[in-house]
């Protein structure tokens, strides 16, 4: 395959995360690269390029990342999940690997005043283990739901307020 | 390697027989299943190649050959001797989506690639060119970068039957 | 009467043939009688009298009890025809091939009860062969007669990976049966045998395998050198500790295919470094680390090597290594030399030359053991003197794709 063959390939978006269970951490072989061949060369091979995994075995990453990244336990989940705690990425290139991903690889719109991870995010966190990944994602999960059926039923009440009556 | 002459001789029967000289030579990576390891970048790949006597080596273009450029981590039946080629599984197998990926360098143009050695699934060994070269491996712990696992572990519709190997690039490394 | 008989049969076996095929063509005739025998191969029979098999009904061998410390189980994952798996069983001390067992696709290894009564196999299936459903379980099979004597169904996502120890391991107990998934989520599934029943599975995300470390305890490496420590023992839960980074990864990583002396697990390098973990009352502890090799040794590329590459004789208080030359890169590759150290002193007190290349070894548990040799590419079985170094013999066509190595 030529080179320029090769490019167009990478053209297609390419996407992705990760979760619970799921290895792709990373070798030894930390070279620092672009965002997107960090994510090919550490998470892809499992949550594939898309983000959207192996129902069933690898969770898809396309509709928790942007609200787990809005919600500070949830971030916390991002940087501590195995997959991305473990990987041999610097905490600096592992940072760069989830803002990209949260740009490249949501369905969720990325809100315009998102917070980017930073290099001492991810230190803080990514070296204390989650003793159980499933139940962390679980109750994050629950609370972000829960966040935002009171967002919901608030702004309810809201333009029901205001409509002209 | 001192024991290559051994591992030739020995070529003539059982597994061996079927594979080439040079995968023998993998010796215990003569076994392992899918595709699974990661290369170091840009790989040190001396020790298995064949190369001729100015340091190249002559197969590096062809895909049916375990020297051939994008193989350099990949471990398994080559697919292109299986009825598919080194981007295409053979009839009647499918595609393991969940994979390992790691680079490749390509003496054509010498850029580093990166590779998906995605398994073919669904039936029994294709037991054809057996190609096994280890450059990178880490241990099972690192999961996402060992070849020691096979890789239709990850497919939900073969449920892990490994058939052979394919080796898709993605896209050049910079 | 038996005696003559015997010598006839050997006679004409001798005279129909090597192959194993018409030996086995023999065998049979021999239960049908002398007289086709004869037939057969009229030039080599004597007449003589009747073999004393005649009139009995055929029978099925099985095997004398205690098992025999000097037994081994060769355990063949059959890469070229997976869905085949099989477990080979042969006596050290007479080279005999005493049985086999048929383990289904993917095969690892089967694990021994203490009492030696029971054999305990994981294996997958599939309804037509190498497709339709798929079903894992734990087959337990009789120790005597090598019947399946029952089986234990449990999640299909066992792990199919190039077959090691902690694939499947048992607690000290013996109560629970401990089998790696990779899916490739990764968790522990947890077996009870008292009651033979699937108990739990244990997610182990980012980890692996299951090294046990008491009583009803294990613990699984993770990627980064973390450990994971888990305790099944308070009233069937679960009780988990996640260490720090403990064991080296990166470029020098510790392989999984340790070994164990009470409460410590001996893991090994790709550069043969020993990285001893001790393990015990749920805390784990790394022990000052020491080199299989010289620094000479080193530079000239000595390193350990192989699937079972590491044995040990606890009694002896001994390590074996089988070693080879080679770069970082050639941590897989075979040996054709085993290193004797003493576990006390970390010194090398041997190096037994092998007649071939091995990719596995097993020392016997007793205090006069033996240590035994595979080749991944099959298909004979070494057996030498673990004391001298002695070659001993050698079984010829054991397994086809032998991995590893377990004795009683």
């Amino acid at each position: 395959m030529s080179a320029a063959r090769a490019w167009r390939a990478m053209s297609v978006p390419m996407i992705a995360l990760a979760v619970a269970g799921a290895v792709c951490g990373s070798a030894h072989a930390a070279a620092a690269y672009r965002p997107r061949i960090d994510y090919q060369l550490n998470c892809q091979g499992c949550h594939l390029a898309d983000g959207s995994g192996e129902a069933g075995r690898v969770p898809s990453v396309r509709r928790m990342l942007v609200p787990f990244a809005e919600d500070p336990a949830g971030r916390r989940y991002l940087i501590q999940v195995p997959g991305v705690s473990e990987s041999s990425l610097s905490d600096r290139a592992t940072a760069a690997v989830l803002n990209w991903m949260v740009h490249r690889l949501s369905d969720v719109p990325v809100p315009r005043n998102f917070v980017p991870f930073t290099t001492a995010e991810v230190a803080r966190w990514r070296r204390i283990p989650l003793t159980n990944v499933a139940a962390t994602r679980a109750r994050v999960q629950r609370q972000i739901d829960a966040h935002r059926s009171s967002r919901a039923r608030s702004t309810a009440s809201r333009s029901t307020d205001k409509s002209p009556m | 390697m001192k024991w290559f002459d051994e591992l030739a001789e020995r070529s003539a029967r059982g597994l061996a027989k079927r594979t080439s000289r040079r995968s023998v030579l993998g010796g215990l990576g003569t076994l392992l299943l899918g595709a699974v390891a990661i290369p170091l970048l840009p790989a040190a790949r001396g020790a298995a190649l064949k190369r001729t006597d100015d340091g190249k080596n002559p197969h590096w273009d062809d895909p049916t050959s375990c020297d051939y450029w994008r193989h350099c981590a990949i471990d398994g039946f080559l697919c292109s001797c299986c009825g598919g080629s080194q981007t295409t599984c053979p009839p009647g197998t499918n595609m393991s989506a969940v994979t390992w990926i790691g680079t490749c360098h390509n003496p054509g143009d010498g850029r580093d690639y990166v590779v998906s050695y995605n398994d073919c699934c669904g039936k029994s060994s294709c037991g054809r060119c057996f190609c096994n070269r280890n450059e990178g491996d880490t241990p099972m712990f690192e999961a996402g970068h060992s070849n020691d696992y096979n890789w239709c572990s990850g497919n939900s519709t073969a449920n892990i039957p490994y058939h052979c190997s394919t080796a898709r690039i993605l896209g050049a490394v910079r | 009467m038996r005696a003559p008989t015997t010598a006839i049969l050997r006679c004409d076996l001798r005279g129909v043939g090597r192959s194993r095929g018409l030996r086995a063509l023999a065998v049979l005739a021999g239960w049908l009688g002398a007289a086709m025998l004869a037939s057969a191969t009229p030039a080599r029979t004597r007449p003589a009298a009747l073999p004393s098999d005649v009139g009995r009904h055929p029978t099925v061998a099985v095997l004398p009890t205690p098992a025999s410390k000097h037994w081994v189980w060769v355990n063949d994952f059959v890469f070229p025809h997976m869905a085949d798996g099989t477990a080979h069983l042969v006596d050290g001390d007479t080279g005999r091939y005493l049985g086999t067992l048929s383990t289904g696709y993917s095969y690892s290894h089967l694990v021994l009860s203490p009492d030696g009564r029971w054999i305990y196999s994981p294996e997958t299936y599939f309804s037509r062969g190498t497709r339709g459903k798929r079903t894992d379980v734990v087959t337990i099979y009789d120790a005597r007669t090598l019947d399946p004597a029952g089986e234990i169904r449990i999640p299909p996502k066992r792990a199919s990976d190039m077959p090691v120890m902690g694939d499947v391991a048992l607690t000290d107990d013996a109560r629970y049966l401990l089998i790696y998934d990779f899916n490739p989520a990764q968790s522990i599934t947890v077996v009870d045998m008292k009651t033979r029943r699937f108990l739990r599975e244990i997610p182990i995300p980012g980890c692996a395998f299951a090294y046990p470390s008491g009583p009803r305890s294990f613990f699984s490496v993770c990627g980064d050198g973390s450990v994971v420590l888990i305790d099944l023992a308070r009233d069937g839960k679960v009780v988990r500790h996640h260490t720090d980074q403990l064991l080296p990864m990166g470029a020098d990583p510790v392989t999984e295919k340790p070994v164990r002396v009470g409460d410590v697990w001996y893991f090994v390098t790709f550069d043969g470094r020993i990285v001893p973990l001790e393990v015990k009352d749920g805390r784990a502890v790394v022990e000052p680390s020491w080199s299989l090799t010289t620094a000479a040794e080193r530079a000239q590329g000595w390193r350990p090597g192989g699937l079972q590459q590491l044995a040990v004789s606890v009694p002896l208080h001994r390590l074996y290594a089988i070693m080879h030359q080679g770069d970082l890169t050639t941590h897989k590759d075979p040996g054709k030399t085993v290193w004797v150290y003493d576990l006390a002193t970390h010194r090398k007190v041997q190096e037994i030359a092998l007649k071939r290349l091995a990719s596995s070894i097993q020392v016997t548990t007793d205090a006069a053991p033996l240590l035994f040799t595979v080749f991944i590419d099959g298909p004979d079985l070494d057996v030498y003197d673990a004391v001298s170094g002695h070659w001993l013999r050698t079984v010829t066509d054991v397994a086809a794709t032998p991995t590893v190595l377990v004795t009683p």
